[in-house]
């Protein structure tokens, strides 16, 4: 059975989705405890999948639908003929971070989200934005990973709009799903080309056959662009502000994490299908590497302005998950840049290595604490009945709980120590500075103003004296969203406190098998 | 603004232009020439293909017991992804169900089986209401056979469900199917789910071998698995293994599916 473990990890969720119409209709607790126990169970095999994976290094294949789901190559083949799910390092920490959301998110949308008929559906497409994600971070297959794009987009568009009784939501959604639209066909079309060329769509046996003709190029422009787009870089963010700010708090914090599976694509496709080996040829990878570090360093620097200028509480922290995406940019950039360079990847194992693992590990940790201050910013914007800072005073005075809460995630975020958003920012700060001291203090000042602006919201919206009557919604904080809070504050404060044991067991593998280009 | 966009528009075109120029020339074979010299037309012999799409056309037929190609390849080879276009119907069905429910709501459960639609004081004249009834009848058989034939025919579980769920806007459009909107919703919900449920309950029960993996073909021919020859035949109903079972599957998701929607949106419409 445990052969079969990739493929469960994707089909579980989904057959759960597919059941829980009529689920719903029987009865509703039942419901919540089965996609509890779907959660709770891909996120142990997931957990299960370490010890074997990032630890001891394997890399696990599932061909799906043949007749020896291990063997990729059929023998007497050169190429493979079915769809192939591969799990490596990089793929099983994006999907434990995908886990984890997830499993927050829907405690915290327990009660949060009202009952009833309509939350059937809420459920079931946070489900599949969870499959849709999972099946992206493991599939070996183009065509099979814009499927999955596709899954994640549209379903993340319908729960955007979920509050249809306002005027912004459909809107929003709308936007959002236009915005896919556009992305997912662009890099269709990227796909067709590489299929056109190479007669197959499996990752590793194009990049085997990879000739950099000017075709792959092209094709490399059209994957590439879309998916920066969806995980929101700057010039193609326009989304993101009015997609986050309308949508629902908890699937605020979904979608960031599903941008960041968006951003896992770019760097997979970049250096799995395109990449190419240290012997140098082919692609001109230095020039790569700087326009993403470019793309980084302007989503850091105008995502904070932007952010300093914003009264609406979730806009703010919107235009923040803008700049804290250029800081994974930024890190893996750096780490392109120099790795195919002509001084035999000296320069790669120097700086290069380092600052991939600050911007990979960054990824993880901002999926956290990202994560936290959206689901606080729904309990303030329930409070007052408004994300305006301005008609916002004095919740520290009741909620206590999301006061801590809010302030571990704004410290993360600003990189203070000892949380988590420090011992990856240290690790950006450190190696971005040898290979550019300009980017590096750049960096710095990008998270002094961080620290500056969420100072701003704490100081307007927890601060000042208790105003009863500005009070709209006085419903305790129930404890599915105490208990999910409370897992994200223990994640960001733990992983501040022992980076080296995260970083030695899961964010090193990843690197790892990112770079290994066989 | 109008200028700059006019012109990133006419930079992509010329950008694919000069791609399209590039691209591999449409019914030459990919792959290594040498491999395609000696071999004939006895082929079933997987050494002497050279490309996934090669692999395909000569094995297709005799490995999986489908006439139909590109059923082989959208229920077999590449199952995976239909499962994950199904379940892009699904969300589209779901996402359309919520954002519409509480427009539905808002207006209540209908109390008369009375249409406005239509001139007629009492509701649509009987001829349409006679004629809409017949042609549902064959439309929803042509359906089936669609369906059915999915594995021999040019058809499958997507187009014939998209030709059954056409019934359903005759019906609605006749004002057959305006009473009680909910409860039709839950009755289409179930059996939507109902149809993919079965879809990746055939992958599950193929574990044995690999998840959705085609454990019938080639076996018991009471079993969907009658083996053909390869070349033209008229094949038989009962080859093929689990594709007809799949095509059925999705054909039934793809039905309600797209019943639900025109029912939501036709609710949602009507009264605006």
């Amino acid at each position: 059975m445990t052969d079969h473990i990739p493929v469960l990890i994707i089909a579980l969720p989904l057959l759960t989705a597919f059941i829980l119409p009529i689920v719903g209709m029987i009865n509703t607790r039942l419901r919540n405890i089965l996609v509890f126990l779907v959660i709770a169970a891909v996120n142990l095999m997931l957990i299960s999948l370490v010890q074997r994976v990032s630890i001891g290094g394997e890399v696990l294949h599932y061909v799906v639908g043949a007749a020896d789901p291990l063997q990729v190559i059929r023998e007497g083949l050169d190429f493979p003929i079915r769809i192939v799910l591969k799990i490596d390092g990089f793929s099983l920490f994006m999907a434990l971070i995908s886990g984890v959301i997830t499993f927050v998110v829907f405690l915290f949308s327990l009660s949060y989200i009202k009952e009833g008929e309509r939350k059937n559906y809420y459920q079931l497409l946070m489900l599949l934005i969870f499959v849709g994600m999972l099946g992206m971070e493991f599939t070996n297959d183009l065509f099979n990973f814009f499927v999955f794009l596709e899954i994640l987009s549209i379903a993340s568009a319908a729960l955007v709009a979920y509050r249809t009784d306002r005027k912004h939501p459909p809107y929003a959604g709308y936007k959002y799903m236009l915005v896919s639209a556009i992305a997912t066909s662009f890099l269709l079309m990227g796909i067709a080309l590489c299929y056109a060329q190479y007669g197959s769509f499996n990752i590793d046996y194009i990049h085997g056959m990879m000739k950099y003709t000017l075709l792959d190029k092209m094709a490399l422009v059209f994957m590439l662009v879309p998916l920066a787009m969806k995980a929101g870089a700057i010039p193609m963010h326009m989304w993101v502000p009015d997609t986050y700010s309308e949508a629902p708090a908890p699937i605020s914090a979904l979608l960031k994490t599903a941008s960041m599976a968006s951003l896992y694509g770019l760097f997979r496709l970049s250096f799995s299908l395109f990449g190419n080996p240290l012997e140098g040829g082919g692609m001109n990878y230095h020039t790569l590497g700087w326009i993403i570090i470019v793309m980084g360093v302007l989503s850091m620097f105008v995502g904070v302005t932007m952010a300093l200028v914003q009264n609406d509480v979730k806009r703010l922290m919107a235009y923040h998950a803008v700049s804290q995406t250029g800081y994974m940019l930024l890190g893996v950039g750096v780490g392109i840049a120099v790795h195919a360079q002509a001084d035999g990847g000296s320069a790669f194992k120097l700086f290069g290595r380092v600052a991939m693992m600050g911007g990979i590990f960054h990824m993880m940790n901002h999926a956290f604490y990202k994560g936290l201050l959206f689901l606080t910013s729904g309990v303030m914007a329930r409070r007052f009945g408004t994300r305006d800072l301005n008609r916002m005073v004095g919740l520290a005075h009741r909620d206590t709980f999301t006061t801590v809460a809010f302030v571990i995630g704004a410290l993360a975020i600003a990189g203070i120590p000892p949380l988590n958003g420090f011992s990856s920012k240290i690790l950006l700060y450190e190696s971005v500075y040898q290979f550019s001291p300009l980017l590096s203090i750049i960096a710095i000042f990008v998270s002094v103003l961080t620290l500056a602006s969420f100072m701003k919201v704490f100081y307007s919206a927890f601060m000042g004296p208790e105003r009863k009557d500005m009070i709209i919604d006085a419903t305790p904080v129930s404890k599915g969203m105490i208990l999910g809070m409370s897992i994200l504050c223990v994640l960001v404060v733990g992983f501040g406190l022992f980076p080296d044991l995260v970083v030695g067991t899961i964010v090193e593998p990843a690197i790892e098998s990112l770079v290994t280009i066989l | 603004m109008r200028l700059a966009s006019f012109l990133s528009l006419v930079l992509i075109a010329a950008f694919l232009f000069v791609g399209i120029l590039r691209l591999h020339p449409v019914g030459e074979p990919l792959g290594n020439p040498d491999v395609f010299k000696d071999r004939g037309d006895a082929i079933t012999d997987i050494k002497n293909v050279d490309t996934m799409d090669d692999y395909y056309l000569r094995n297709g037929q005799t490995e999986t017991g489908s006439n139909n190609l590109v059923a082989s390849v959208v229920f077999d080879y590449r199952a995976f992804d239909t499962l994950g276009e199904a379940t892009v119907l699904f969300i589209v069905v779901s996402s359309i169900s919520m954002l519409f429910f509480t427009m539905i709501k808002r207006k209540g459960p209908e109390t008369s089986g009375v249409s406005r639609i239509g001139e007629f004081p009492g509701g649509v004249s009987r001829v349409i209401t006679f004629g809409s009834f017949l042609l549902y009848i064959l439309i929803i058989t042509f359906g089936i056979y669609l369906v059915v034939h999915g594995h021999l025919s040019p058809g499958g579980g997507f187009q014939g469900g998209a030709v059954m769920a056409s019934a359903t806007a005759l019906l609605l459009i006749s004002s057959l199917m305006t009473r009680n909107v909910q409860k039709t919703k839950k009755i289409f919900s179930f059996f939507e789910s109902l149809g993919l449920t079965l879809f990746i309950g055939i992958g599950f029960v193929g574990i044995g071998v690999s998840f959705l993996s085609n454990f019938l073909a080639n076996g018991n021919p009471l079993l969907f698995g009658k083996a053909i020859a390869f070349g033209p035949n008229p094949g038989y109903l009962v080859s093929a293994g689990t594709l007809p079972l799949l095509s059925l599957a999705i054909g039934m998701e793809v039905f309600f599916g797209l019943s639900i929607i025109l029912v939501t949106m036709y609710h949602a419409a009507k009264d605006e």
